[in-house]
């Protein structure tokens, strides 16, 4: 360099220069993902190697050589999959090579070639960022950081983000807030961070107004303007205070509590309802001691432990261990000296230990009583929370005899099947059973019991604990049914059932012959063998009234194998159905009616949509007696399984 | 003046509600739910119930205030559910405050106070 003339001089500058602009432009891309790695990264590796080739031509001891020398060795950590460390060993030299460049070689701004790949907005930022990289204006972070906030617009606008994709990118740009030299900026970089995790995970309880606010202040600060002090967020109410000191303490004694039988545990504790209470009501005692930061923050913690709620997931050691460090957030003698850089951290680690969103395979339910369409699952509960309207609405004097209870009957069961669909959806199993065992109630009193013995005061009890069970179970407790009561229900409907089956027929007639005899008897038998088999079918019968007496006698038996075999298909079932979010009860829906050959019989098991194996059924047929004909099953989506037959009764 | 209860285990929320019910013109009192006998001597004007306590759940407590007391019952909830406001409607709720709330909200919810 010492012998070289000027013009030479220059020209290498001039080359240098180029060549670091063109790196400089691929990691861009490499870093926004702007084409495939492989081709990107090998555009790079081959730009760096020819910086270092003229570098070569500097003095050994010149800084900018050593500092590209440095930069050529780190560029194959691009491969690496932590882009955040790489980022930030990356932009170090990056940051030193744009200060050693000599301050009086006048270089041109870079000529910055159109290519389809790089959006023109990136590449005038780039060239921008390039000149006042030469003026010393820019601290080199702000150019990731800017990458960073796009990648997180972008990601906003396509839709709900999930906290992991969240905690990815919020912990770049913390990171490259690191990089601020100005301490200030830097801390209110930190607080608009924890601003922007709570706008993007918990956007109901930031203003919109507040939330556009926090984005513009990003931006502010990308492009080096300073932002204005966040003011000190004071409460002088004496009377208030007492009351926030008193809750908080009250909180940290009983998390306390619980965070010793939770290490105890060591991963393996599910959360209490008691602990997310506390959590519940945490943000809002925070709030009204004007710690608007924290109380956001702690509406994060809440969700958090909401959906660890939710899906039942354990608490994991590395959260209870962030739940015990975080407990100083809670004490007033030190909210002032918080440190936001701190807080930061441990909200993004709790991003990170945020359960993932549960069944996601699974989108939408088909529900009774609605349009053929299904449901989605976050529809559901809405739709729920206002459609038990009847069920709320049920006295006493409803079920004081069979004939009161049948005027209020069909909303009433109309009520009970979305019910129990429902809590199958949102898989509340102790409602979605107990509601089937009314059902199951509901479709042996419809068969007739007599009126000795119908139940008033144990369908009223079971009725009104249904309230309690569903009140639990809105208010977020685990519902859990009484089982003395269920107890006392199954032997009631056992009993009524059998006791309806042996009874004398009013009528000096066989006791198969009238058509409700035959559905209890075919009931009965279905429940026997669904209690045998553990499995809960619900028969309704429907007989046509052409029917003769004879012709009903002849029914039974030959119905028996195949209400047997369909009875045990829901063994087969019961997965199914439960990773479809249905019911685990079945109702198969029996129909009888006169047909010029015989009776015809029409059968549906609603919500079962599998063919039954070929063995199965070629079993099933040589079981059958010969005078059941032409049986022929389909499958009618959305709906269920059908069966068509004819008997004989010749 | 006419009596409001306030059924709520959090001191700061309790005090909060309790000094909006009083600019508003009510006589408040501060209740546990758990310490209570319903029916009470004196028929409150206005019931508030909080969703969620320790070891309570909001929408049970409106059932019980409905058979006792024909007044003003207010469910107040943070959780941010719209479910909430349906449900607590059916379980007996005049209506259903989500927080936060202002006084003005408050006050649409409320039966007019007669100046003494």
């Amino acid at each position: 360099m010492k012998s070289a003339d000027p013009h030479t001089t220059a020209q290498l500058w001039a080359a240098l220069a180029g060549a670091l602009e063109q790196v400089l432009q691929q990691v861009s891309h490499v870093l926004r993902q702007s084409g495939t790695r492989p081709r990107l990264t090998g555009e790079l590796a081959l730009t760096g190697a020819r910086l270092c080739q003229l570098a070569a031509f500097l003095p050994a001891d010149d800084t900018f050589r050593q500092q590209i020398a440095l930069l050529h060795k780190l560029l194959p950590a691009l491969l690496q999959p932590q882009e955040t460390s790489v980022q930030q060993r990356l932009l170090v030299p990056l940051w030193k090579l744009a200060q050693a460049l000599p301050p009086t070689a006048e270089h041109e701004p870079p000529q910055w070639r159109s290519r389809t790949s790089a959006p023109p907005g990136v590449l005038q930022l780039l060239a921008d960022w390039w000149r006042r990289q030469q003026r010393n204006e820019l601290p080199s972070n702000r150019l990731a950081l800017h990458g960073v906030l796009q990648q997180l617009a972008v990601a906003v606008r396509g839709g709900a983000v999930e906290p992991a994709a969240v905690a990815s990118l919020l912990t770049r740009l913390q990171v490259l807030l690191r990089f601020e030299r100005d301490a200030g900026q830097r801390e209110h970089g930190n607080r608009l961070l924890q601003q922007l995790a709570v706008g993007l995970l918990a956007p109901d309880v930031v203003a919109a107004e507040s939330r556009m606010q926090c984005w513009l202040q990003w931006w502010q600060l990308v492009q080096g303007h300073s932002l204005p002090e966040s003011g000190q967020d004071n409460c002088n109410d004496f009377e208030l205070l007492q009351c926030v000191q008193a809750d908080l303490s009250n909180h940290l004694r009983l998390l306390q509590t619980f965070l010793h039988r939770a290490r105890a545990a060591q991963g393996s504790m599910l959360l209490s309802h008691e602990i997310l209470v506390l959590h519940y009501r945490l943000p809002w005692v925070l709030e009204a001691a004007g710690q608007h930061q924290l109380s956001q923050l702690m509406h994060l913690w809440y969700r958090c432990l909401l959906q660890h709620w939710h899906q039942r997931v354990m608490l994991s050691t590395a959260l209870v261990e962030l739940l015990a460090d975080t407990q100083h957030w809670l004490d007033i003698t030190r909210w002032r000296s918080l440190q936001y850089e701190s807080v930061t951290t441990a909200l993004l680690q709790l991003l990170r230990l945020w359960p993932a969103s549960a069944a996601a395979g699974v989108m939408t339910v088909p529900l009774p009583g609605r349009s053929r369409a299904p449901v989605p699952l976050a529809g559901i509960p809405p739709l729920l929370a206002q459609s038990f309207v009847t069920l709320n609405r049920c006295r006493t004097a409803w079920f004081a005899d069979a004939n009161t209870l049948a005027q209020h009957q069909t909303p009433l069961v109309a009520e009970l099947r979305l019910l129990e669909q429902g809590a199958a959806a949102m898989k509340v199993q102790a409602v979605e059973h107990y509601c089937s065992l009314l059902l199951s109630l509901h479709t042996a009193l419809a068969l007739g019991v007599s009126a000795a013995r119908f139940p008033a005061a144990l369908l009223w009890r079971a009725h009104a604990h249904l309230l309690e069970l569903l009140d639990e179970a809105a208010a977020w407790q685990d519902p859990q049914p009484d089982a003395t009561l269920v107890l006392e229900l199954m032997q009631w409907q056992q009993s009524a059932l059998r006791s309806a089956v042996t009874e004398p027929a009013p009528k000096a007639l066989p006791a198969t012959t009238s058509a409700e005899t035959l559905a209890l008897r075919l009931v009965l038998f279905v429940d026997t063998l669904a209690q045998t088999v553990e499995q809960a079918v619900r028969l309704c019968v429907d007989v046509a009234p052409q029917l003769t007496a004879e012709q009903l006698a002849a029914c039974e038996i030959p119905l028996q194998p195949l209400l047997r075999f369909i009875v045990l298909q829901q063994l087969q079932e019961a997965t199914l159905r439960r990773q479809s979010h249905r019911p685990a009860a079945t109702t198969v829906a029996l129909m009888l009616a006169a047909g010029h050959d015989g009776v015809q019989v029409e059968l549906v098991e609603h919500g079962c949509e599998r063919t039954p194996d070929a063995q199965a059924l070629r079993r099933l047929r040589r079981r059958l007696p010969d005078c059941v004909r032409q049986l022929q099953h389909r499958i009618e989506p959305a709906v269920g399984r059908h069966w068509r037959c004819v008997l004989c009764c010749d | 003046m006419p009596l409001a209860i306030v059924c709520d285990d959090c001191a700061t929320q309790a005090l909060l509600l309790t000094r909006m019910l009083a600019a508003l013109g009510y006589r408040v009192q501060i209740l546990a739910f758990d310490q209570l006998t319903l029916p009470l001597a004196e028929a409150p004007a206005v019931v508030c119930v909080e969703l969620f306590g320790a070891n309570r759940n909001g929408f049970k407590q409106l059932r019980h205030w409905c058979r006792h007391h024909e007044c003003t019952l207010l469910l107040v909830s943070a959780s941010g559910r719209r479910t909430d406001d349906a449900w607590g409607v059916l379980a007996g709720a005049t209506a259903v405050l989500q927080r936060p709330f202002s006084a003005a909200q408050l006050a649409e919810c409320l039966p007019p106070v007669c100046p003494a």
